[in-house]
């Protein structure tokens, strides 16, 4: 294999891989809506293309795979064939198969993969569900035309005069009365190129290494006079560090669409009937956190299809609908990504688990536990409710490993449930190298950056806004409520000489306002959350750190979380509210 | 811990590399294998209401590290002349932190036979140090990358 | 045979076939290589070429707009019209070849195809345009 080669099979396996993610929902749809011909078209697209393409690139064992794929679909889009549930699971198969492909192949180019089964059971719908007539020509034609393909260049050479002959023999092979047009669909986003994390780490890098030279020839530059060129040098190193920060970025989408399929296997295997709903596929999550995060979410779904929800007699017999409802949502809270995965099905039954964990030794005979408390044990090592090995969550896999999980990656999980209404689980994953909305400020001698989206306003303290008592929380008056102030030099620094506190930043926690003085705003940017260094790790307030677009290090001050405690221990005794 | 370089000491005549540097007047060495690079001080971000050995956090080519002063940690006098002042990057595996040193002297070669025992001493602790290096008519403390780990601990100087 | 310097335009909505395609347009000499997505984008590029293209290769099966939709784009506007068109099928769309013919392809290959092949219809074409 010469070096092009080579270079060509991995592109094609990248190109097969980005096919394959497009044309997965289209895949899981279908078998809602067998009769959609968007779909069948769309599923249709990818053998097709990744037929030709394995061909010409040398992968004859996946171009031998999909040519049967192919033909089952175009027998579908020409509804010669209806995709019942056999033929749907048959095409999932499929789409695992070449998956499998993939990945082997990019592994080891020349890997082998067994898809006998596979291919005779394609072969098998073509020839045993189709009309007769049709039938009998494609159980006769595609060995046969399918050996004359792959015989190096034989027809390709074949010079135009032949054609009508080729013609003849194909048209009576494939019996295409009536093309369809091929419905037309919105073109798919760019093209994508595979780049290594590692690589994009280093731009990263280097990226904030540019940025500090150019500070240094900015003004170097404006100091010339030549303040125009220093701007826009300016400008121009702030657009590539936009865009090298966002390139860790991608939306959870992908993550959430391997769901779909576990559902659905799950669900089949069970008999149960599940409506997956999935919320915030947009939202965007580091790479490495994305990667990280499809186990325990798969291991959470299995759970709660397979010990949430109840059977559909179950449920009718409940009152609730027929099919169980699971929903993954999405979004950002605060300084955290939240992925929220709810069922309504039976909810944990926490006297059952208080029960269990006492016979196993977990918690003593005598203790006492509250509801919450009790629910909380199914993170216990070990611990599984279901009393028989059930094939789908298995044993001793249990929710404990996916809090590890989620907690090694700087997260936790929290979980709500109501017998007989339902379960909540929230993953809340740190913003880790995520980008935030930042707003720098100045504090106690301090450059910080802070979350913009913990500030609710900003307000310039003017002389006498802010009412000091002694040995009592100092407050100011803001459309008649009274906002506790602190001072964030207070637990942040010390004031340098000269320095005052001239701005107050508004901060809200549940229905209470606090204000935090500051000594000045200097500028929003967006910045690069990254992880806190093992010696701060520990340290109240402390978000992460960040990189300044001046090459200066920063840390990344968690606003919510150093004062929520501070004033949730300081709202029952002070008497502020009074003095309203 | 001296049991483990007797049994050692026969064991090979291999050299180890060591990268020699000044903590005030002291002579410290490291494996050198745990030197990522050594950088002049860039500017540090101080931490505020951090310990005091503690110097702030620096920028490596993008990765935030924290830099720390080993002579507040271990008591040591700096000296007055900072122009020799340097940053070591250890490279601790799970992550890169700065030391702080007075100057940088140079990379060892010792032979086992050259690498002694930490001597007793009467209740100091001396868990910092890996061994004493024997060269060129002097003694070089071998420290232990692990006390870098530690952020909380106190390693108290032991008695000259 | 093709001045090695005509422009050329790779129509084909996977990108590891452009490659191919182009790489065997550069082993048989070709220098002035444009590569597009697909039928739109394609004539999108003809229709802003500041040098007309002399020689088009396109896949038959894109969304959007088809290689079949794109040469007939191409005859119908008589800037352009007299450009060499060759058509890249995959085997099952050998017997809508007429249609190509009677839309006035000049050759058409099958997929996959060598670059003797690419190279024998290639010639063709010269010769037909050089005659």
């Amino acid at each position: 294999m010469d070096d092009f080669e080579i270079e060509l099979k991995h592109d094609f396996l990248q190109e097969a891989r980005e096919l394959l993610q497009n044309t997965e929902q289209s895949f899981l749809e279908l078998e809602k809506d067998p009769s959609n011909k968007t779909l069948i078209d769309a599923i249709f697209r990818f053998a097709h293309n990744l037929k030709g393409t394995s061909r010409a690139v040398g992968f004859g064992q996946i171009a031998e795979l999909t040519h049967r794929a192919e033909n089952l679909l175009l027998e579908i889009k020409q509804d010669k064939i209806f995709a019942n549930d056999h033929i749907v699971s048959t095409l999932l198969l499929f789409n695992d198969q070449v998956r499998v492909m993939i990945d082997g192949l990019d592994e080891n180019l020349d890997a082998v993969f067994d898809c006998e089964k596979l291919m005779q059971d394609l072969d098998a719908i073509i020839a045993g569900e189709v009309t007769p007539p049709a039938a009998a020509a494609f159980e006769a034609a595609p060995e046969a035309s399918f050996e004359a393909e792959v015989t190096e260049v034989g027809p390709a050479a074949e010079t135009f005069e032949e054609v009508p002959v080729e013609m003849e023999t194909q048209a009576t092979v494939h019996k295409l009365p009536e093309k369809k047009e091929v419905k037309k669909e919105p073109r798919k986003d760019d093209e994508t190129l595979r780049v290594s994390l590692n690589r994009l780490e280093v731009l990263n890098n280097l990226v904030g290494e540019l940025v500090i030279i150019q500070s240094v020839v900015e003004s170097s530059l404006s100091k010339s006079g030549d303040v125009k060129t220093a701007r826009s040098l300016g400008k121009l190193c702030k657009d590539i560090q936009d865009l090298s920060m966002s390139l860790r970025m991608v939306p959870v989408g992908p993550s959430f669409q391997k769901l779909a399929r576990i559902v659905r296997d799950t669900s089949k295997l069970l008999n149960k009937k599940v409506d997956l709903h999935l919320i915030g596929e947009e939202t965007e999550i580091d790479k490495t956190v994305a990667e990280s995060l499809g186990d325990p979410l798969v291991h959470i779904i299995r759970n709660a299809i397979d010990h949430g929800l109840e059977t559909p007699e179950e449920r009718l017999a409940a009152g609730k609908s027929e099919e169980g409802v699971v929903e993954v949502m999405a979004f950002h809270e605060g300084n955290f990504l939240v992925i929220q995965i709810t069922d309504d099905g039976k909810g944990i039954n926490g006297q059952r688990l208080i029960e269990k964990a006492k016979s196993k030794g977990i918690i003593p005979e005598n203790m006492n536990l509250t509801e919450q408390q009790a629910i909380e044990l199914i993170f216990h090592p070990g611990f599984s409710t279901k009393e028989e090995v059930s094939e789908v969550s298995g044993r001793g896999v249990g929710m404990d490993v996916v809090k590890t999980n989620i907690e090694s990656l700087g997260g936790e999980v929290k979980v709500r449930s109501k017998v007989g209404a339902g379960s909540c689980f929230r993953l809340m994953l740190p913003l880790t190298l995520a980008i935030i909305d930042g707003m720098l400020i100045k504090a106690g001698g301090q450059q910080l950056v802070v979350p913009k989206g913990q500030i609710q306003e900003v307000i310039k303290l003017e002389p006498g806004m802010i009412t000091k008592m002694t040995g009592r929380r100092p407050y100011l008056t803001l459309r008649n409520t009274i906002v506790p102030v602190f001072y964030l030099e207070e637990d942040w620094g010390t004031l340098t000489k000269g320095e005052k506190v001239d701005i107050a930043l508004i901060v809200r926690h549940n229905d209470q306002s606090f204000a935090i003085g500051i000594t000045d705003i200097m500028r929003q940017q967006q910045v690069v959350v990254k992880p806190p260094t093992k010696e701060i790790m520990n340290k109240h307030g402390v978000m992460g750190t960040t990189i300044l677009g001046d090459g200066k290090p920063s840390l990344i001050i968690d606003l919510l979380n150093l004062y929520s405690r501070k004033l949730r221990q300081e709202i029952n005794v002070d008497t502020i509210g009074k003095a309203a | 811990m001296s049991s483990m370089f007797n049994k050692e000491k026969n064991a090979s005549l291999e050299t180890q590399r060591f990268l020699e540097f000044n903590l005030g007047d002291e002579s410290y060495a490291i494996g050198l294998l745990k030197v990522k690079e050594v950088i002049t001080p860039p500017e540090i971000t101080p931490i505020p209401k951090a310990p005091a050995y503690v110097c702030g956090l620096i920028n490596l080519r993008g990765t935030v590290l924290t830099v720390i002063d080993l002579r507040k940690k271990l008591g040591i006098q700096p000296t007055q002349d900072v122009s020799q002042n340097a940053v070591i990057i250890f490279d601790l595996e799970e992550r890169f932190v700065g030391v702080v040193v007075d100057s940088i002297q140079k990379v060892l070669n010792i032979s086992e036979g050259g690498i002694k025992p930490v001597p007793d001493s009467d209740g100091q602790s001396m868990s910092h140090l890996l061994g004493i290096l024997h060269h060129d008519d002097k003694l070089t403390m071998w420290l232990d990358p692990k006390m870098l780990l530690d952020g909380t601990a106190t390693v108290l100087k032991a008695a000259a | 045979m093709f001045n090695p310097n005509t422009p050329v335009l790779v129509v084909d909505d996977m990108s590891t076939m452009r490659k191919i395609v182009s790489k065997i347009l550069r082993d048989l000499g070709f220098t002035n290589i444009t590569e597009a997505a697909d039928g739109t984008l394609a004539w999108e590029a003809i229709s802003k070429a500041p040098a007309p293209f002399g020689l088009i290769i396109s896949d038959w099966n894109m969304p959007n707009c088809s290689g079949l939709d794109l040469l007939k784009k191409v005859r119908s506007d008589k800037n352009v019209a007299k450009t060499p068109f060759v058509l890249v099928t995959a085997e099952a769309e050998q017997h809508q070849v007429a249609e190509a013919v009677k839309s006035g392809v000049d050759q058409y290959v099958v997929k996959p195809f060598s670059k003797d092949a690419l190279q024998a219809k290639l010639e063709m074409v010269h010769k037909k345009y050089a005659a």
